[in-house]
């Protein structure tokens, strides 16, 4: 093994043991000299590309078709979800979670369908981001990526390793494919957010916004859905 | 024998006063219950919008009128002012707090209007029972929006607090993302660059608004700004 991948690991949990806790009201961004214009990046880069694309596809293709399309990527991407389950000890939502996935890739045809949540196998939302989180992980700082948009310290090193968990990396695609897969995705992503350009567009301070609204989805995530209050609420006034 | 009385005489006022305490209580505690604050104000606007949307849409001002008096009496808005001002309360004078809420009240009865009169009849609202928690002075109520064209539902919760012996909503949350705190984080990013007054005379004069990178806001805002 070259050296390098030997001490890989021990550089990412020593990043990760730096990574602080912060109320999205109190956020670290240190980057936000550079985050902001990266952010201003993509909001050019959506506005030109992906939004007029994702709204055309929205435009000409059928409703049903959209819905087997976002079923079939939640399906394909669902180990990610399985694994992290067991990473958090959550072992009954584990099995249940690899139940969902096998029942959908077969009686759902490839995932075209969700059969499972009609049967009550709900979707769960678990990342490894998450898993770090639940075992204390901070989420560090606020990062702005190019392309691929809000993240943290922790959920980018999470994203990353959520690549073992993605079949993308265990299929023979060649490059030109990965990225096509990828790119169909992003549209099919984009299209269900179309409906939040708007509130976006009514902030004071998007990135502002943005930033907020993401630290305090993550954290939602993270204690599946009730965050302890000393992070959602900042001191309040008593009248 | 001869101290009995008086301890009988103590015992009794102390239950008066007990008695009396929580009466006072009870007297205080707000007679409708926080869910049917919820239901009937959105119920209220809904059939109001209906009746009224030509009207609306051709007359901005009658529809922010109706909704300063069918809509902002249920918000806690003295409360919401001082929760977004936040850490710079203290900067601010007691007249300065007044006109922020004010300002802040109409940026966002302003911003929202168009959104009102699009979307009233394409969702409906499940509202469930609310639960009172911290001393009985605080309350969320937990609804359902509920989309009409099949769209996943959106689970949307409103804080509320006893504002003498009434709800007020002072937050509404969805998937636990809250519309107050957020403005909070922007409203402090804002008070940052210049000062509480600044952002005052700003909100007031229309140049502290909701961006407007979307057509239709763009169409809605002829004249450029000064400044």
């Amino acid at each position: 093994m070259h050296k390098g991948m030997r001490l890989a690991p021990v550089i990412v949990a020593t990043m990760l043991a730096g990574c602080a806790h912060n109320s999205p009201y109190e956020p670290a961004d240190p980057l936000e000299s550079v985050n902001r214009p990266i952010y201003a990046f993509n909001q050019t880069a959506d506005k030109y590309v992906l939004r007029p694309v994702a709204k055309t596809y929205v435009d000409y293709v059928p409703s049903p078709v959209r819905t087997g399309v976002s079923n079939f990527f939640d399906n394909l991407f669902y180990p990610t979800v399985i694994v992290n389950d067991a990473l958090q000890a959550k072992f009954k939502q584990s099995g249940l979670d690899l139940t969902r996935f096998l029942m959908n890739s077969t009686f759902g045809l490839a995932g075209l369908l969700d059969p499972a949540t009609m049967v009550g196998l709900a979707k769960n939302d678990e990342d490894l981001g998450q898993t770090f989180g639940r075992w204390g992980v901070g989420e560090g700082w606020y990062l702005m990526i190019p392309l691929l948009g809000p993240s943290t310290n922790r959920d980018l090193i999470g994203r990353v390793g959520d690549n073992w968990t993605s079949p993308l990396q265990y299929s023979d695609f060649t490059f030109g494919e990965r990225v096509a897969v990828t790119g169909a995705q992003a549209v099919d992503t984009r299209a269900q957010l179309l409906d939040l350009d708007s509130v976006l567009d009514q902030q004071l301070d998007p990135y502002v916004f943005l930033r907020t609204a993401y630290l305090q989805r993550r954290l939602n995530l993270v204690y599946d859905g009730n965050p302890p209050a000393k992070y959602v609420e900042p001191d309040l006034p008593d009248e | 024998m001869m101290s009995t009385t008086p301890r009988i005489l103590r015992h009794a006022l102390l239950g008066a006063v007990t008695a009396f305490g929580l009466a006072t209580a009870a007297v205080a505690a707000p007679a409708t219950p926080p869910e049917q604050v919820v239901k009937t104000t959105t119920d209220t606007i809904r059939t109001d919008i209906a009746a009224n949307v030509q009207k609306y849409q051709a007359d901005k001002s009658a529809f922010y009128a109706m909704v300063d008096r069918q809509i902002v009496p249920h918000f806690d808005t003295p409360y919401i002012a001082k929760v977004i001002l936040g850490a710079h309360l203290k900067e601010a004078t007691p007249e300065q707090i007044g006109q922020f809420e004010k300002a802040f009240k109409d940026m966002l009865v302003h911003s929202y209007a168009d959104k009102l009169l699009e979307y009233y009849d394409s969702v409906d609202i499940q509202v469930k029972p609310g639960v009172v928690t911290g001393d009985g002075k605080r309350a969320s109520v937990d609804t359902t929006i509920v989309r009409k064209d099949g769209k996943p539902p959106i689970p949307v919760t409103f804080s509320l607090r006893d504002n003498n012996g009434e709800w007020k909503v002072w937050d509404i949350k969805a998937e636990n993302i809250s519309l107050v705190l957020n403005f909070r984080t922007q409203i402090d990013a804002e008070i940052k660059k210049s000062n509480v007054a600044s952002v005052i005379q700003r909100l007031n004069s229309g140049q502290l608004e909701v961006s407007a990178e979307t057509e239709k806001a763009d169409a809605a805002k002829p004249q450029g700004k000064t400044q």
